[in-house]
């Protein structure tokens, strides 16, 4: 057999990619600062029960299937992420069931052979919640109101979400100045469009996550809902209601732009960003869920490969007889 | 094409690169392995037990080209020898007595005539034995196919654009006249009077600029590799390139009759506590070159070529005129190879586009038409890939056993 011998790649001790991690959980301090505005602790508090929860978990599977003791930095992420994805006002331990049901079977899949990044299996954490606790998961409380309690929540206001107005079709309530800053109701991290829309730029600058996934879905979104309104009125400003709706932003954001879940190429990534805005507009207007955005995500991660190789054998084609 | 010299890698240097001093000149070894064959069949003139002065004709070609001995000694035998860039080719082992050793010369100043014939400085080329140090193609094949071809401008190519390779800038900032007299040279033999010298920008400025030489000075980088920048700028110009240390020789041939003997060899890495540029006679053991350097560590390997395209070797491997850097190493791994991060970094640094992971994964879970599907076949070896995972994978190796692995399946079909 063929013996090949590489170069020994002398460089620098420092990554290039940099710790993807730390840049991720920068962005995210930005939505939190803003949903402990808006609800209070609380939604710091759910967090905190998810990451413990994903972080013994990770902890346990480590000694029991790979005999070391080490935490995965991508659990924690997913904790966070997931508890930021379920409303402020719903129990405090809900989004650490959702975590727990991700890294379970992140863990299962790794010891199955197969290697799936838990970044990606938020979106099953999600739908789990969702198919589960329907109720809970699509309940929010108005962020105007007083802020919530550490405990049991019993007492709050209850609000229409933008995204159930779409649903329902009458968006007569809905103010834009409130949109972009947030203050409205929906899931206690994913409201905040422009500081969402600030977290991407942050990320894309420190190059810690591709602006490609974001950009096309929101432009394939936007074009969609364009063309096809749920509600009477302005068009553009319908459709800048449906970007900012739910938490099709934050998902396409902080979980589609993570190593595993998007693909390698650049042309991958417009194929990918392109279906997740074509098909997030299209299940929200035929699943009974008024969100899908998430779960949306689980299936497209599956197919980021395929992404590749269409993209790559597409930019072939294309850029055929100009290259060598 | 314009899309792969956006890619590729800005290769800094970790601790020591080699500088561009003046080469030190390499005592005469005790032994020496002299390889007789450079790609085309060439017959061994000596025979073993007989005595050869430094500058005789060791080896010939049927078209005249001729291979000298850099020492004044007696051959012990002609052996069979793996070179890792000649592949398997005869060579004469050689007891070298020393007397061999004797300084550069310095050129005469004599201004070259214009119009000098084609004809005549591919016979110069061919008598004194020059390979091009940039591909192993003897120069005299070069210069006749770029006169046949018309082609427009001459590049003396300097542009090294490998961590810890110094040797084309040292001869081009050392031995400048050389160089200069042998880019007229060749200029001459394309019929054409537009020359530049091509070098890499390593760092803010151009190591060299056009007032210094005399002659424009094309830049390229500071991505590696420079390849395309070179390959696309050639064509866009209809020029040739030729190595620095080939033109440095093409002069001494013309001007002092002297062959191709020697070359220039930077020796970097972390090993070395004092890197340097060496002018050593060919056939030298690599190992010379490095105790020159003062490489005290237990043990070592060899890595002869650049930090990203390098091959191991021994250190007893004869010094042939394509090693123009060589880096001693650990034997033991500094970096121990973990899983895929799925980070994409190959993908976005690879010049020709491909997606080395893809093809990694695919091959090992024998996904063969997958595989060839994402055309392994068309990685350079440029190493980029390797060089920026984050998890230490060897993924230019993974990839090049996937493009042999289609080849032979290709072959497979055929038959």
């Amino acid at each position: 057999m063929k013996k090949y011998r590489h170069a020994p790649y002398f460089r620098n001790g420092a990554s290039l990619t940099g710790n993807s991690v730390l840049e991720r959980l920068v962005a995210l301090s930005g939505v939190y600062v803003l949903s402990v505005y808006y609800y209070g602790p609380r939604v710091l508090l759910m967090s905190v029960i998810s990451v413990v929860i994903a972080a013994g978990i990770g902890l346990l599977a480590s000694m029991l299937f790979e005999n070391v003791r080490r935490f995965d930095a991508e659990d924690i992420l997913s904790a966070m992420l997931l508890s930021l994805l379920c409303p402020a006002c719903a129990n405090l331990f809900l989004p650490a069931v959702g975590t727990a049901a991700t890294v379970v079977l992140s863990r299962f899949l790794r010891v199955t052979g197969i290697k799936a990044p838990n970044l990606s299996l938020v979106g099953f954490g999600w739908l789990l919640l969702a198919v589960c606790f329907p109720g809970q998961m699509f309940t929010f409380s108005d962020p105007g109101e007083a802020m919530l309690g550490l405990g049991t929540v019993t007492e709050y206001v209850p609000a229409e979400s933008l995204t159930a107005m779409l649903k329902s079709g009458d968006v007569s309530s809905a103010q834009t100045a409130n949109i972009l800053l947030g203050h409205l109701a929906g899931p206690a991290g994913a409201t905040a469009a422009a500081v969402i829309l600030a977290c991407l730029g942050y990320m894309a600058l420190r190059r810690s996550a591709p602006w490609q996934i974001p950009v096309c879905a929101i432009i394939t979104g936007f074009v969609f809902c364009l063309i096809f309104p749920r509600a009477e009125g302005n068009r553009i400003m319908l459709a800048l209601y449906e970007i900012v709706a739910g938490s099709f932003l934050f998902a396409s954001v902080f979980l589609a732009a993570q190593p595993g879940v998007f693909p390698m190429s650049k042309n991958g990534r417009y194929i990918f960003g392109v279906l997740l805005g074509l098909i997030t507009m299209m299940g929200r207007r035929s699943f009974p869920f008024e969100e899908v955005a998430p779960a949306v995500i689980l299936v497209l991660s599956l197919l980021s490969f395929w992404f590749d190789v269409v993209g790559y054998k597409a930019g072939r084609l294309l850029t055929f007889g100009k290259k060598k | 094409m314009s899309d792969s010299r956006k890619k590729g890698i800005i290769p800094v240097s970790p601790e020591a690169d080699t500088p561009t001093s003046a080469p030190v000149a390499l005592p005469a070894p005790n032994f020496a392995v002299l390889p007789l064959s450079y790609g085309s069949e060439m017959i061994p003139i000596s025979t073993p037990g007989s005595f050869v002065s430094r500058d005789d004709t060791v080896s010939r070609a049927q078209d005249g080209f001729a291979l000298a001995s850099p020492f004044t000694g007696s051959i012990g035998d002609i052996r069979s020898i793996r070179h890792p860039f000649l592949g398997t080719v005869p060579a004469a082992a050689m007891l070298v007595s020393k007397e061999s050793t004797r300084p550069l010369k310095p050129l005469p100043e004599i201004d070259l005539p214009d119009g000098i014939p084609c004809d005549a400085v591919i016979s110069v080329a061919k008598a004194a034995g020059i390979i091009d140090e940039t591909d192993g193609l003897p120069l005299y094949k070069k210069l006749a196919k770029a006169a046949n071809e018309d082609k427009e401008l001459v590049m003396a190519d300097a542009a090294e654009d490998q961590p810890f390779s110094g040797a084309a800038l040292s001869v081009l900032l050392n031995r400048t006249r050389e160089v200069l007299t042998g880019l007229k040279l060749a200029a001459c033999a394309c019929d054409t009077d537009r020359v530049t010298v091509g070098v890499f920008l390593k760092g803010k400025r151009p190591p060299v600029s056009e007032a210094e030489l005399g002659v424009p000075v094309t830049v390229f980088g500071p991505r590696y590799p420079s390849v395309y920048a070179k390959k696309e700028f050639l064509a866009k110009q209809n020029g040739v390139s030729f190595g620095v240390q080939a033109l440095a020789a093409l002069a001494r041939a013309a001007l002092l009759k002297e062959p191709q003997t020697h070359v220039t060899v930077s020796v970097g890495g972390n090993l070395p506590e004092i890197p340097r540029n060496i002018y050593a006679p060919l056939g030298t053991p690599l190992r010379e070159l490095i105790d020159l350097c003062q490489v005290r560590y237990p043990s070592y390997s060899v890595v002869a070529g650049g930090s990203l395209t390098g091959k191991l070797c021994s250190p007893e491997t004869p010094l042939s005129h394509c090693i123009t850097a060589i880096l001693p190493v650990e034997d033991k791994p500094a970096h121990k190879a973990v899983g895929c991060i799925s980070c994409s970094t190959c993908c976005k640094v690879c010049p020709e586009g491909l997606l080395p992971i893809h093809i990694m994964k695919s091959a090992r879970r024998g996904h063969r038409g997958l595989t060839s599907l994402l055309d392994p076949e068309r990685c350079t070896g440029c190493g980029c890939c390797s060089w920026v995972c984050p998890s230490h994978i060897d993924l230019t190796a993974a990839v090049r056993r996937a493009a042999d692995a289609k080849k032979d399946r290709r072959k497979e079909v055929s038959e």
